[in-house]
């Protein structure tokens, strides 16, 4: 589904990501984590396309995202729920969610994929006419990955989906993220509780510095020592 | 004051401040959308103006019909224009590409009011359609009918305006470009072409008030840049981000110039830029921005 | 023997080296000043100017084909007529190009005197050539009052001062009645308020009431407050004064939708656009050009001049002015009888000549002229003549309210 093929991203003339490779298969949930500024929003910038690697390739389903614009890529099933949510605050729950299915063959599909995210998250369907700007965090949350879910994403970035959330909700948003993935959505989940996403995840990668420090299956990143010290807070 | 004396104020001002709020809510569209200030906006206006002039005087049609023939075509330019001289800025960092997007704005209407006054076409600088259509008396208050009609038209295209962003989905892409770029970006929204729409539509508006102003009044080549400030001050006023706010920015302003006005009619004019500092300092955002 | 050979070689190398210096000093006088009268001027050809002045170089062409026709000026301290020779460049209605071309018209055409532009802010650049280079300026379209501020021997305007402006059309409201009562509305420029603040005098001093005077600014759009304030004091007549562009056609297209309907309206800058703009609604509106009807010399030459540069002169108003200007360069050459600059403009300061059998021009210390206009009537869509007092008084109409 996806493979980022040894990229190299700068800022001007401040590298930040230094030969990082990954990979995300279909059906997979994997996890990339890291502490803050350690590059994580920075690689799934480049997988969307808003920011572009100076060296090294990202390949979708087989394709170079090299020549696509980002709005393209959304279109092909390449979804990013990014950090800050960066939702529309004049913009109701259904509006925004209505924004969420952009693309041409989204819409057609409206209604119905409404009705799955409502599913997913009830609350929202109470409050579809409700201004985002009135909203508490958690709810915010659930709409930008409702949002996001809206144009049949093959693969789904959720950068820090829990960040600022209660943990009762955090748990509710893990909940969410499994049953996404058993639709057939590949996940890639950038995370800084670190614990929950390993449990959740099938495989991991860990980020320092703009580095590829480790990677593999979820549980054995787990059990690993120095990352349980470093990253677990164990 | 005589009360009807105040009532014909009342009314002029509202008249007034219909057509500010037209042109000046292009404006804000563009601005919203693309973040750039757009000085050559009056520039539209005033070419509109010409072209609607040389339209009705040579094939001899009704000036609302060439209004309606005109307007039309300069949302092609506006749209080519955010292609042609705003795009190419887009790859700069964000501030220069602000700063230089706006200075190109400025270059253009300096270019096009010095062509137009150098070109002058058909020999003289001022152009007017001779239209009228007679004035409704209400006792003593005196509705002048091709300002209503006028009027009237404004609020069509406003409300058709404010019902393509509410119920279009390109009308919702283009408010949520305004409201967060980035996360319009990450839903697939070609933010480039939504720039290019927002200055085709803005621009619409502008030539529409040109053709507006051609009927009731006058245009020449240097009307251009001191509408662009005025409508500026509008924009301003009324907040960014609320086309609600501008609307009642140009209608306040449009009051104040022709209640001010009654007395004296220089400070009629300054008296625009002293409601813009009031409101400011009451009201930082302005009088409905976000 | 020797002594005789040795005189006569004498004589003829004495012979050879007069003949010699009178070939050289026939060689270094410039034998170009002696043969033409040269004239250089710019005049506004493109920019925001040329609506108004665009026939004005066939027009200066015209009197150069005029005048030699018969043979060119007389010229009295060299004993013939000279033929005259005028270069015009396109100062693009630009104070800065218009200074480059007449720096140029002094040192590279040579020219014996200056024609100047349009308005009194190129004129204002232009000048600065003249005294520079000692060239007599004979000014046209120009009379600010900062074009006097220094005193400057070499350029005088056939122009009175603004405040002159309308004096003839409130001596013509004495003379017909009919009107007591009076609005005045300027643009808040020098030039405008001189003018409309000379009017208001005028009409104080005939007798008359000013019951509204105002200035507004030039980029206002909507002059409702002002008619309505109008309206209230009910005047007789309204005068607006504001030259081009459209300030006079949005005033006057507001002032028929509110109803503001005087027994005249006297708009002083009348010209086509404006009769086009509104149209019906122009009939009987009263102006004030630099013409008047008659069938003196002056008045057969002017028709003619115009007519051959391709209109009539109501339709660029200030054509009036350059045919006094060309009059008054005809005057002053004739009476210095020379090239001589000094001579030029001592002979231009000190005209007293005739024009159109009753114009008399003089310049005051400062530099003034007496030229100011004649009152008109818009009628079937021309302006007509409302001079002399008498034809006038009989001629117009007043407008009475109707658009």
């Amino acid at each position: 589904m996806l493979d980022v093929d040894r990229i190299a991203v700068f800022y001007g003339d401040i590298q930040v990501i230094f030969d990082l490779s990954l990979h995300v298969g279909e059906g997979e949930i994997v996890t990339l984590i890291g502490s803050n500024g350690a590059g994580k929003t920075t690689t799934v910038n480049a997988i969307s396309g808003v920011l572009r690697p100076r060296s090294g390739e990202i390949r979708y389903r087989g394709v170079s995202t090299a020549a696509l614009a980002p709005h393209r890529l959304v279109a092909e099933g390449l979804v990013q729920v990014p950090e800050g949510r960066l939702l529309y605050p004049g913009l109701t729950v259904r509006e925004n969610l209505k924004m969420g299915a952009y693309p041409r063959a989204s819409r057609r599909r409206l209604r119905e994929r409404m009705d799955w995210v409502f599913e997913l998250f009830p609350r929202l369907r109470e409050r579809q006419g409700q201004s985002v700007a009135t909203m508490s965090g958690g709810e915010q949350q659930m709409v930008a990955i409702g949002r996001g879910l809206m144009s049949f994403p093959r693969l789904l970035i959720l950068d820090e989906p829990s960040i600022g959330l209660a943990p009762l909700l955090v748990r509710e948003v893990f909940g969410v993220i499994a049953e996404i993935s058993r639709n057939q959505v590949a996940i890639l989940l950038i995370e800084q509780n670190a614990v929950q996403a390993l449990t959740l995840a099938h495989r991991g990668y860990v980020l320092e510095h703009g580095h590829l420090a480790h990677a593999g299956p979820a549980a054995e990143l787990l059990g690993d020592e120095a990352i349980r010290s470093a990253y677990l807070g164990i | 004051m005589d009360l009807a004396i105040l009532v014909q104020l009342l009314i002029n001002g509202i008249l007034l401040g219909g057509v500010y709020a037209m042109a000046a809510v292009g404006l804000s569209l563009i601005f919203g959308v693309s973040g750039v200030l757009n000085l050559a906006h009056g520039e539209f206006l005033m070419l509109s103006g010409f072209f609607v002039y040389v339209v009705y005087d040579r094939l001899g049609l009704n000036p609302f019909l060439a209004v309606a023939l005109v307007a039309p075509c300069f949302f092609v330019v506006g749209y080519l224009f955010e292609m042609g001289l705003i795009r190419p800025l887009a790859l700069r960092k964000e501030h220069v590409r602000l700063a230089s997007a706006t200075l190109v704005t400025l270059g253009v209407a300096l270019i096009v009011e010095d062509a137009t006054s150098f070109a002058s076409l058909g020999g003289s600088f001022e152009k007017s359609v001779d239209i009228f259509v007679p004035t409704l008396v209400l006792g003593t208050v005196f509705l002048p009918s091709l300002k209503l009609v006028i009027f009237a038209v404004v609020l069509a295209l406003i409300a058709a305006l404010f019902l393509f962003l509410k119920y279009t989905y390109i009308g919702l892409a283009v408010q949520a470009v305004t409201q967060n770029r980035r996360g319009a970006v990450l839903n697939g929204v070609n933010t480039f072409r939504i720039n290019a729409i927002a200055f085709g539509i803005g621009t619409f508006m502008a030539a529409a008030a040109g053709g507006f102003e051609v009927i009731h009044s006058a245009v020449a080549p240097d009307i251009g840049l001191p509408l662009t400030l005025k409508y500026l001050s509008i924009i301003v006023m009324g907040g960014l981000g609320s086309f609600a706010g501008v609307a009642l920015g140009g209608v306040i302003i449009g009051l104040g110039e022709a209640l001010v006005g009654f007395y004296n009619p220089a400070w009629g004019q300054t008296v625009a830029y002293l409601l813009l500092v009031a409101i400011l300092l009451v009201r930082p955002k302005g009088l409905l921005g976000k | 023997m020797l002594n005789k050979s040795c005189s006569l070689s004498r004589l003829g190398v004495a012979a050879l080296a007069l003949m010699a210096s009178l070939l050289a000093w026939a060689i270094a006088t410039p034998v170009q000043a002696q043969t033409e009268i040269l004239i250089g001027g710019t005049i506004a050809q493109s920019g925001s100017l040329q609506g108004i002045v665009k026939p004005f170089g066939a027009l200066g062409q015209a009197w150069v084909d005029d005048v030699n026709s018969r043979g060119g000026i007389y010229l009295s301290k060299l004993g013939r007529k000279l033929p005259v020779r005028m270069i015009l460049y396109d100062d693009q209605s630009e104070p800065p190009t218009a200074l480059k071309q007449y720096e140029r018209l002094a040192t590279v055409d040579k020219v014996h005197l200056f024609i100047g532009p349009f308005s009194s802010f190129v004129t204002n650049a232009a000048m600065q050539a003249s005294i520079k280079h000692k060239i007599p300026f004979f000014m046209v379209e120009a009379n600010d009052a900062v074009l006097f501020e220094e005193n400057n021997n070499w350029r005088a305007t056939g122009l009175a001062p603004a405040a002159w402006e309308y004096k003839r059309v409130a001596e013509l409201y004495k003379r017909m009645g009919g009107a007591s009562t009076f609005a005045v509305l300027s643009r808040d420029n020098l030039h405008e308020r001189g003018a409309a603040q000379g009017f208001a005098d005028e009409v104080k001093r005939q007798g008359f009431t000013v019951v509204y005077k105002e200035e507004a600014p030039k980029d206002i759009k909507d002059f409702s407050s002002i008619i309505l304030a109008m309206k209230g004091k009910n005047p007789d007549v309204v005068l607006i004064e504001a030259l081009p562009p459209p300030w006079n056609i949005g005033f006057l297209k507001q002032a028929r939708e509110l109803g503001l309907n005087p027994q005249d309206i006297v708009v002083g800058h009348t010209p086509i656009p404006v009769i086009k703009g509104m149209g019906e609604s122009a009939e009987n509106i009263v102006s004030s050009l630099y013409m008047f009807d008659g069938d003196t010399p002056d008045h057969l030459r002017f028709a003619k001049l115009c007519a051959a540069a391709g209109f009539e002169p109501w339709q660029y108003s200030e054509s009036g002015i350059r045919y006094r200007a060309y009059r008054r360069i005809e005057d002053a050459l004739e009476r210095a009888g020379s090239l001589d600059a000094d001579e030029i403009r001592i002979a231009m300061w000190t005209t007293g000549m005739t024009l159109f059998g009753e114009e008399t021009m003089k310049h005051d210390h400062e530099g003034y002229g007496t030229d100011h206009p004649y009152p008109t009537q818009v009628k079937g869509g021309k302006h007509v003549s409302l001079w002399p007092l008498e034809k006038g008084a009989a001629t117009h109409q007043y407008k009475m309210g109707k658009w």
